[in-house]
């Protein structure tokens, strides 16, 4: 079999590998991306929305634009590109990583890294993920292909729509549907308040008419070959009442009811996931728990912004460098802990070398909150927020000088997050 | 008069309070940025979006390219301009940035291309 020797593999050539396969090039790193898909930019070419870039270029993009931006320089540095191309399995636990590839170009092929990236990104749950009972004809899909249908390939996939779900990809389509002739009847919400951004319940719902059902959920598909109608239900006091049921009639059912991070490849290489995010767990260096793995964006945890996808991305690209040139190949690290209305803290650890970026997800909605940093009992820095949604991910920054009494006897005690 | 509004200029989605203290003077609170005073008296006197879609081209290697506003455009100048771009046809080359229809209906408002096809790649 062929072999290609490389410092750095980045596996996914969407945001986040691009992003630090740029960094760990520029350092003059030998570094090679590889990509499933034909084209680089992952997602984003068929996100031709606006929106994109507003914290990292200070301009609205979109999402072909913000993936242009990354792709002219891609092609322009010294990175080996490998589209079509799949990663199959990989062997981590060693000091020189390896991967097995295949392309219709290269054929078989593998490649031999001291150091890998995993930016995979994410994938939509769907109608299996739900269990929504009824009939299983044609006309039902994730929201993201149907986006990819339209924008991608030039197809629309239905004329009359329900969509399930109020992410942010649900939102959009809703809007792109409508402004490609088809009618959207009804996005339809199991929890009591939107999962998508504000912005988009305003601007893709609002804008057009398009009623949001919230606590309702789809409890029958019904149709033969295509889809003709679904049935909606209203949930009181977290049940179905089925007596209040309404029918929609329909051809297209559209789900955007969430993204899980794709992990079987770093599953099978056995790097430990994190259960609250999906993602793998990482140290403070984004380290999985195989030395020399590391991991960014969609993959590790599901993202709201593309831009805190390149913000993380560069980060790991800058400590991939920093570990290959043995600057934080021991470095003292202590636990974090997501304590009360946090579903998750992420990176999983601390140091008090440096200072240290947190992203987490609230629990609860609330125009202020509070979040505690404790450590045991005292509480060792305090933050105040405002429209804290489950939505909208949000980041905090401790410095060194914020951590220094938290070492007892040598060894970093666990600080843990708390938001009320 | 009083509205709260949501400024749609970024993500952030800040919650504007806008009041009119006599007629044709507003007053508004809650913006982050002074992007959104800006967007909530436009959203009081003449509301605006930013429109994108996709047009075909002549090429089965990509058929289909993105476009945008270059800024946003009037609601009511929406429906003609997506029934203009879905008549067109783009022939490629294609560049980002580059402009496909100039000075939309006398709106000032540009459409221009926003993906690259084919790219170069350089070695």
């Amino acid at each position: 079999m062929k072999e290609r020797n490389y410092d750095v593999l980045v596996i996914g050539a969407g945001a986040a590998g691009m992003a630090s396969a740029l960094k760990t090039s520029k350092q003059g790193l030998k570094t090679a991306i590889v990509d499933r898909e034909p084209y680089l930019g992952g997602i984003l070419p068929q996100c031709i929305h606006n929106g994109f870039g507003v914290h990292l270029f200070k301009e609205e993009l979109t999402g072909p634009e913000f993936a242009e931006r990354f792709i002219q320089n891609v092609v322009k540095s010294d990175i080996d590109i490998f589209l079509n191309t799949t990663v199959t399995n990989m062997a981590v636990h060693q000091p020189i990583k390896q991967a097995n590839l295949c392309s219709s170009q290269h054929g078989v092929f593998q490649i031999n890294a001291k150091a890998i990236v995993l930016a995979m990104g994410c994938r939509e749950r769907n109608r299996g993920n739900l269990g929504i009972p009824g009939t299983r004809p044609s006309g039902i899909f994730t929201a993201g292909l149907a986006q990819r249908f339209i924008n991608i390939d030039g197809y629309l996939p239905g004329r009359r729509v329900v969509i399930v779900g109020s992410g942010d990809i649900g939102l959009i389509m809703a809007r792109r549907l409508t402004w490609t002739g088809a009618q959207v009847l009804a996005v339809v919400e199991i929890l009591p308040y939107p999962s998508g951004l504000t912005r988009n319940i305003v601007q893709c719902l609002n804008d057009y008419g398009i009623p949001l059902f919230l606590s309702h959920v789809v409890s029958k598909i019904e149709g033969k070959d295509r889809v003709e109608a679904v049935n909606i239900t209203p949930l009181e006091s977290g049940a179905p009442n089925y007596s209040k049921t309404f029918k929609l009639e329909c051809d297209t059912l559209l789900f955007s009811v969430g993204l899980i991070p794709e992990n079987e490849l770093t599953q099978s290489a056995g790097i430990k996931i994190n259960p609250e995010t999906g993602g793998p767990l990482v140290d403070t260096r984004l380290m999985t728990s195989a030395e020399g793995v590391f991991a960014c964006g969609n993959v590790l945890h599901v993202h709201d912004l593309v831009d805190w996808v390149s913000d993380e991305a560069q980060r790991c690209g800058f400590e991939l460098v920093n570990y290959l040139e043995g600057k934080t190949k021991e470095i003292k690290q202590g636990r974090v802990i997501a304590g009360a209305n946090l579903k998750y803290v992420l990176p999983n650890r601390y140091r008090i070398s440096e200072k240290n970026r947190f992203s987490m997800r609230s629990l609860i909605v609330q125009d202020k909150a509070t979040l505690l940093v404790r450590q045991g009992e005292k509480v060792i820095r305090k933050f105040t927020l405002r429209n804290i949604k489950p939505a909208e991910m949000f980041h905090v920054e401790l410095k060194p000088e914020d951590l220094k009494e938290l070492v007892v006897n040598g060894e970093l005690l666990p600080i843990e997050f708390s938001l009320n | 008069m009083e509205k709260e509004i949501i400024c749609l200029s970024c993500p952030n989605g800040c919650h504007i309070l806008v009041q009119e203290k006599e007629p044709g003077k507003y007053q508004f609170q809650g913006a982050k940025c002074e992007r959104g005073d800006v967007y909530a008296y436009e959203e009081i006197t003449e509301p605006k979006r930013v429109v994108t879609a996709v047009v075909p081209t002549s090429s089965d290697d990509m058929p289909y390219i993105p476009i945008k506003t270059d800024k946003p455009i009037p609601k009511k100048f929406i429906k003609p301009l997506l029934e203009k771009l879905y008549e067109l046809k783009v022939p490629l080359p294609t560049k980002c940035g580059q402009i496909l229809i100039f000075d939309f209906e006398g709106t000032g408002v540009n459409v221009v291309i926003t993906r690259t096809f084919p790219l170069e790649i350089q070695h």
